[in-house]
């Protein structure tokens, strides 16, 4: 019997344990908790199944209580491997220096994904700029779709944060969703998945971002080499046999394949980055 | 043997009846029991159903401020999952949006639908709108309520069918076993009372047929007698005379004692009339005949005022005339003889006495008194010995009885009732010893 709240618990549980301990035996999965945690346990547990099966150790996973604790516990090497938004690779790169990279998502046929910036859809706005005055959801203050990429936009339209009626940072992508149908919020900012889950039940568009490169794997650099290029060599096959498909499209239906990474694959965000700091913003 | 098996059916009957009745009214009671238990359950889950609700919404404000609107979905989710009964709830926010809706089965038949508002600081978070299946509450309840009375009626039953055997066993079987003894013991005695009627009613035939033929020879005895001491005196000495003269006097009295028999047999037979009869009269007119046959003697006669009763009123000539004249007869030595005749009631019942003051009897021989040709006196009084048999006859036909009291020298009262009542105990000897 399926008990997500036991498994999200024993997780987070083993990952307290492995932190508090300096030597530990299994591989550590490092997670930023851009979803809630028991659909990040159901969605990367195949994962962790299927790398423990060919790495013959095994490996579990530790959810971060928030993207500072996850990009932290990235940089020290608490993890052995971590998966990480765009921005918080970016992040962790330009405070901690080069990680090995393993790989990046690839949805579809392509490795980069959007964000969208919505309304509910009987919402009188229809351009970003009408957006001021209004109350604006964010999910965390260095999500890539759901902070940094659409203040980047609204910037870009001209609509400051201090212009809003008010915002919030809401965690997880779902909840900005559900808090503008709700009617907590007039706006929000997801990436595009999370909006095209939501979008029947009450949701239009205003803009959509530019194309940013994906969440990708890095390993920590405590890792061995030959441990780094074994693992990244798994990762990257594994679109080649049905069990590595199915542990792909468990952690987002969409994901065909793992595919090669560069530090350069995300310059564009980084240059995004560049500005909203240079514009005050705190990341 | 008849009556026992109807004994027994009514009873079987009976208790038949009372079963059923004590098993439909524990039913009803079941029934009525098991609505009130049913009712109850409703109420008590229907409570406990908005109770949990309730902390499902308290658990959804926590979330709902953090604006976390996931954890509410799967906090909803999951609570419906994990009950037992068809449910399906939704949560609506304040602006009509369906936040989640949940269901964990299909149909929902017998539905409850309740709104609870999630509420915090007088502000509503949330509506959550739940519609719970209690059609298998209602078919527990039913079930509940039926087995209340169908335990019911199968308890009753049971204990009315183990109370008809210790019933039969401690108290019918005795009862029948007595019944048909009686029964039988009745049937003996009615076959022998008709034995005894029979044996009677041949006897008293044979003594009236008896009786009349012999009155024929009697007075050709008689009749013969008469000529020869009327034509043929003469002819014969003194002593012939003498002899015929007591053989006239035997034949005569013979006729007497025939006509006594006779007389007994016609009150054996004879139908009765009763009607309203003044008795105290026909003492009277008695009284007047036995002065009349005796004009030399001196006897107070004594007769009450008010003794009407309804009788035969020539038999109950008869016994009169028998009673008083005994009196009259036996009271001839006392030169102040007293013969009274009244009643007095005693035990609900109406006691009639006929007492004098004369000669008496010894009470050692009262058993002798009412039997016919049986006398206390033997010669020293006139009488064939049938005129008490005769008046206890016309006292029983008339449905009562009679008894004597007396002693030697001390006068008689002869008691009688005239109603079909058991008999009393005898009357106390103070009521008759200041006339005696």
């Amino acid at each position: 019997m399926n008990r997500p709240w036991l498994s999200s618990l024993s997780a987070c549980l083993a990952g307290v344990l492995c932190l508090a301990s300096p030597a530990h035996a299994d591989l550590v999965l490092g997670m930023h908790p851009f979803k809630p945690a028991t659909r990040l346990v159901e969605a990367f547990t195949p994962l962790t199944q299927y790398l423990s099966a060919r790495l013959g150790e095994p490996v579990r996973l530790h959810i971060a209580r928030d993207y500072q604790e996850h990009i932290d516990a990235t940089a020290i090497g608490r993890y052995d491997f971590a998966y990480m938004g765009p921005s918080l690779y970016v992040q962790l790169r330009s405070l901690h220096g080069a990680r090995p990279l393993l790989a990046r998502q690839q949805i579809g046929n392509s490795p980069v994904f959007r964000g969208k910036i919505f309304v509910r859809a009987d919402s009188p706005v229809k351009r970003l700029d009408e957006l001021a005055g209004k109350r604006f959801a964010f999910s965390d203050p260095r999500s890539t779709m759901g902070h940094l990429v659409p203040r980047h936009m609204l910037w870009q339209a001209g609509v400051r944060v201090e212009q809003f009626a008010a915002h919030k940072f809401v965690g997880d992508h779902l909840n900005i969703a559900l808090g503008v149908l709700a009617g907590e919020f007039d706006a929000g900012a997801v990436k595009e998945d999370v909006y095209y889950q939501y979008e029947k039940r009450g949701l239009r568009a205003l803009a959509t971002s530019a194309p940013i490169s994906d969440h990708l794997f890095v390993a920590s650099h405590r890792m061995k080499p030959a441990q780094v290029q074994q693992l990244r060599a798994l990762l990257l096959g594994m679109h080649q046999d049905a069990e590595g498909r199915a542990a792909l499209h468990a952690i987002t239906a969409g994901i065909s394949a793992l595919v090669p990474v560069e530090d350069s694959d995300y310059d564009s965000l980084r240059a995004v980055m560049q500005t909203l700091q240079e514009l005050g913003v705190r990341i | 043997m008849a009556h026992s098996d109807l004994h027994r059916r009514l009873n079987r009957r009976a208790l038949l009846v009372f079963v059923l009745a004590l098993a439909l009214l524990v039913t009803a009671t079941g029934v009525v029991v098991g609505m009130l238990q049913g009712r109850f359950l409703r109420v008590e889950s229907q409570t406990r159903f908005l109770t949990e609700l309730g902390l499902l919404g308290e658990l959804s404000v926590e979330p709902l401020l953090r604006s976390d609107y996931t954890t509410v979905e799967r906090l909803i989710e999951s609570w419906v999952q994990r009950r037992p009964e068809p449910l399906q709830v939704t949560a609506i926010t304040p602006n009509g949006f369906v936040l989640a809706s949940a269901q964990n089965r299909e149909s929902v038949e017998n539905s409850l639908a309740v709104d609870l508002p999630v509420t915090f600081d007088d502000t509503t978070l949330l509506t959550l709108q739940a519609v719970t299946d209690v059609s298998a509450r209602e078919k527990a309840v039913t079930t509940i309520a039926l087995n209340v009375a169908l335990t019911a009626a199968l308890l009753v039953t049971l204990l009315g069918w183990v109370m008809w055997g210790i019933l039969q066993r401690i108290a019918l079987r005795p009862l029948e076993i007595e019944i048909t003894a009686r029964e039988q013991k009745e049937h003996e005695l009615r076959l022998r009372t008709a034995e005894l009627e029979t044996a009677l009613r041949e006897l008293e035939t044979f003594s009236y047929s008896v009786s009349h033929d012999l009155r024929a020879p009697l007075r050709a005895i008689d009749g013969f007698s008469l000529v020869i001491e009327e034509d043929y005196a003469q002819a014969l000495d003194a002593e012939g005379r003498n002899y015929l003269a007591r053989m006239r006097a035997a034949a005569q009295r013979m006729g007497e004692l025939i006509d006594d028999l006779l007389e007994l047999a016609r009150t054996s037979h004879r139908a009765l009339q009763p009607v309203e009869t003044d008795l105290g009269a026909l003492a009277v007119e008695s009284f007047k005949h036995l002065a009349q046959q005796e004009p030399q003697r001196q006897v107070g006669c004594v007769v009450a005022d008010g003794l009407v009763a309804k009788v035969d009123v020539a038999l109950m000539r008869i016994a009169l005339d028998n009673l008083l004249g005994n009196a009259w007869k036996y009271s001839a030595r006392n030169p102040d003889a007293r013969i009274e005749f009244g009643a007095r009631a005693e035990n609900g019942e109406t006691v009639y006495y006929v007492c004098d003051n004369g000669t008496g009897f010894d009470m050692r021989y009262a058993d002798k008194l009412f039997k016919p040709f049986h006398r206390l006196h033997g010669s020293d009084f006139p009488g064939a010995g049938i005129g008490l048999a005769l008046v206890q006859r016309i006292v029983q036909r008339h449905g009562g009885r009679i008894w004597a009291k007396s002693a030697p020298g001390m006068g008689a009262c002869f008691h009688f009732t005239l109603g079909g009542a058991p008999a009393p105990a005898p009357p106390a000897a103070s009521a008759t010893a200041g006339l005696s």
